[in-house]
């Protein structure tokens, strides 16, 4: 039955509503002392330099999740899930790789004979999955004066 | 604009002869942001205004929304542990020798929120008399429609999943559906919801055999809990308990009611086997 | 009591680990199943572990199989805490001999009710 699936079905599976519960589920575990990011149509706010977590998903239909937000977003958010102003580097980068593991996690439970999680990949831009895949879902917010977006890759 | 005092003091007023539930003073913060959504919604300008064009609308629909919105329906699974074991270790084998005839329970929760608490209780019952071919049933009540037409649903987010449901009875009961959790057909037959306001006579609900009345008599005044608590008494059956909220007590309330000690949970019991 | 916290991010070891602390825990951490069995080797046995799944080196379900096999880790509760959120893999966990299962993301709240589940929140915690 899994081979049928047309992109299409697939992003029936993770509609861009599933993906906001889940990143707002996300805010209210780690996140509640901030007011919450509000959905927009695309990004928007601060330009400059991002940062991208990246998780693959293995399985019948291998994809990716990206949460890419610009890097003050990026320290801003891992400031407010550790409570702790001024992380270095790395610590900012690990947060923003949980963050991607757990939207891929929940992401990976709507996908039909999903395998397993891949561990984050950090990178300076969104990748792109190629090859048939296509973007399946896509959540854009805008937070504070910068901005988040996930989107979901299946192929 | 901070909500106006006549705006408040109405609010009081409405919440207090529809639910009995009590808005002290201080609690103007509290009624302003649980009612800003229903504002918004309205497109009113504030929320004081918000309030007032419903004060003069009279439209009773629109008032009940803003007493639902003032109910705080804070709920877990099997809440507090030590009551959901003393019910299974303690009440329920009371019960299958004091009901061994006619082998059948009927439970009530009483402000049941969303409907964790019923759901617990009938996972419990199906583990423990229905798996030896007993009849259970859980009545479900709760002032709010919103709360009551979630519980029927039975579908729960990730979030509420993970609060006090044991892993095992998670994967027993449940099914997973998109980004939500599905209780399972057997366990959702155990239970009927049903709108019901504890403050009015309790019509048509017949007898129980155990009652769960949790975390709600908080909200209401010393009159309104002796009230309750009596009109409790009437629809116990004899030998039938009651369960309450961990700051919650018959004492000096109403004193038709023995106390008895399971572990370090109170449970309630008419006088004189009632 | 004494925790010991498996979880490959060090963001999530610092949650988890400072909502153990605040319950009155004492805790120690690993990054992935391979550290937490040296770390299990090595030092008195914590009454609890919460272990992650996806980890590089050693995954946490192996972990939990590991621990299982072992008679002498036998009175310490495993709790998984991780992303991992279909039925079937709740499923697999428990088999292997995990007793308890939370699934991220999660609050302060749910973590404290898992443990007053399985009897292990420390007297000093609500008080
Ligand atoms: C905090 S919840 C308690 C839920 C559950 N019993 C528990 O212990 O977790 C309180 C519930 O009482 C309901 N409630 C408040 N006033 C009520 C009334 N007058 N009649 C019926 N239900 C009421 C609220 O709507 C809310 O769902």
């Amino acid at each position: 039955m899994t081979a049928g699936f047309e992109l299409e079905e697939l992003g029936h599976y993770v509609e861009d509503e599933a993906l906001l519960q889940i990143v707002m589920q996300m805010w209210d575990s780690f996140f509640s002392t901030v007011e919450p990011p509000y959905p927009a149509f695309e990004p928007i706010g601060a330009e400059g330099p991002v940062l991208c977590a990246s998780v693959s998903i293995s399985g019948a239909r291998p994809g990716l999740v990206t949460v890419t937000v610009p890097q003050a977003t990026a320290s801003a958010l891992a400031a407010v899930m550790l409570q702790e102003e001024a992380l270095p580097e790395d610590e900012v980068h690990d947060a923003l790789g949980e963050v991607a593991n757990i939207v891929a996690g929940n992401v990976k439970a709507l996908v039909p004979d999903a395998g397993s999680l891949g561990l984050p990949v950090l990178s300076t831009a969104t990748p792109r999955l190629g090859n048939g895949a296509a973007e399946v879902g896509r959540m854009d917010a805008v937070w504070r004066d910068g901005w988040l977006s996930v989107i979901v890759w299946l192929s | 604009m901070p909500l106006t005092n006549q705006a408040f003091d109405w609010v009081c007023t409405l919440v207090r002869r529809e639910s009995a539930i009590v808005l002290e003073k201080g609690k103007e913060y509290l009624v302003e942001s649980r009612l800003v959504p229903l504002a918004r919604a309205a497109g009113a300008p504030d929320v004081s205004a918000y309030i007032e064009g419903v004060r003069v609308g009279l439209d009773r629909r629109k008032q009940m929304d803003i007493v639902e919105a003032l109910t705080t329906n804070e709920t877990s699974w099997f809440r507090d542990g030590a009551p959901f074991t003393a019910f299974s270790t303690a009440v329920l084998p009371d019960l299958k020798q004091t009901r061994g005839a006619t082998r059948q329970l009927r439970i009530w929760s009483a402000a049941c929120s969303t409907g964790q608490e019923a759901y617990s209780l009938a996972m419990l019952l199906k583990d423990s008399v229905v798996a030896e071919g007993w009849r259970a049933e859980i009545l479900a009540t709760d002032i709010s429609n919103e709360v009551l037409e979630k519980g029927r649903s039975g579908r729960f987010s990730q979030l509420e999943m993970n609060r006090g449901l044991p892993a095992n009875l998670l994967v027993r009961h449940f099914t997973r559906v998109g980004t939500q959790w599905q209780v399972n057909d057997d366990l959702k037959r155990m239970v009927t919801f049903q709108h019901m306001n504890l403050a009015l006579p309790f019509r048509g609900v017949g007898q129980f055999d155990v009652v769960f009345l949790r975390n709600v008599l908080i909200y209401f005044d010393v009159s309104t809990k002796r009230d309750i608590l009596q009109r409790v008494r009437a629809v116990l059956r004899p030998g039938g308990y009651l369960f309450l909220g961990g700051a919650e007590t018959t004492l000096g309330v109403d004193d038709g009611w023995e106390r008895t000690l399971i572990g370090r949970v109170s449970v309630h019991r008419p006088k004189n086997g009632g | 009591m004494r925790a010991l916290v498996v979880d490959d991010s060090r963001a999530m070891r610092k949650i988890i680990g400072g909502a153990l602390r605040k319950l009155g825990y004492e805790t120690v951490e690993a990054a992935d199943g391979a550290e937490a069995l040296e770390v299990l080797k090595s030092g008195p046995l914590p009454d609890l572990a919460t272990i992650d799944w996806n980890m590089p080196v050693m995954d946490g379900l192996t972990l939990v199989t590991q621990i299982r096999a072992n008679r002498a880790y036998r009175t310490m509760t495993m709790m998984m805490v991780t992303t991992e959120a279909e039925h079937g893999q709740i499923v697999r966990a428990l088999a292997a001999g995990a007793h308890e299962y939370l699934i991220k993301p999660f609050t302060p709240d749910a973590l404290e009710e898992k443990l007053a589940l399985l009897g292990l929140l420390p007297e000093v915690a609500g008080a």
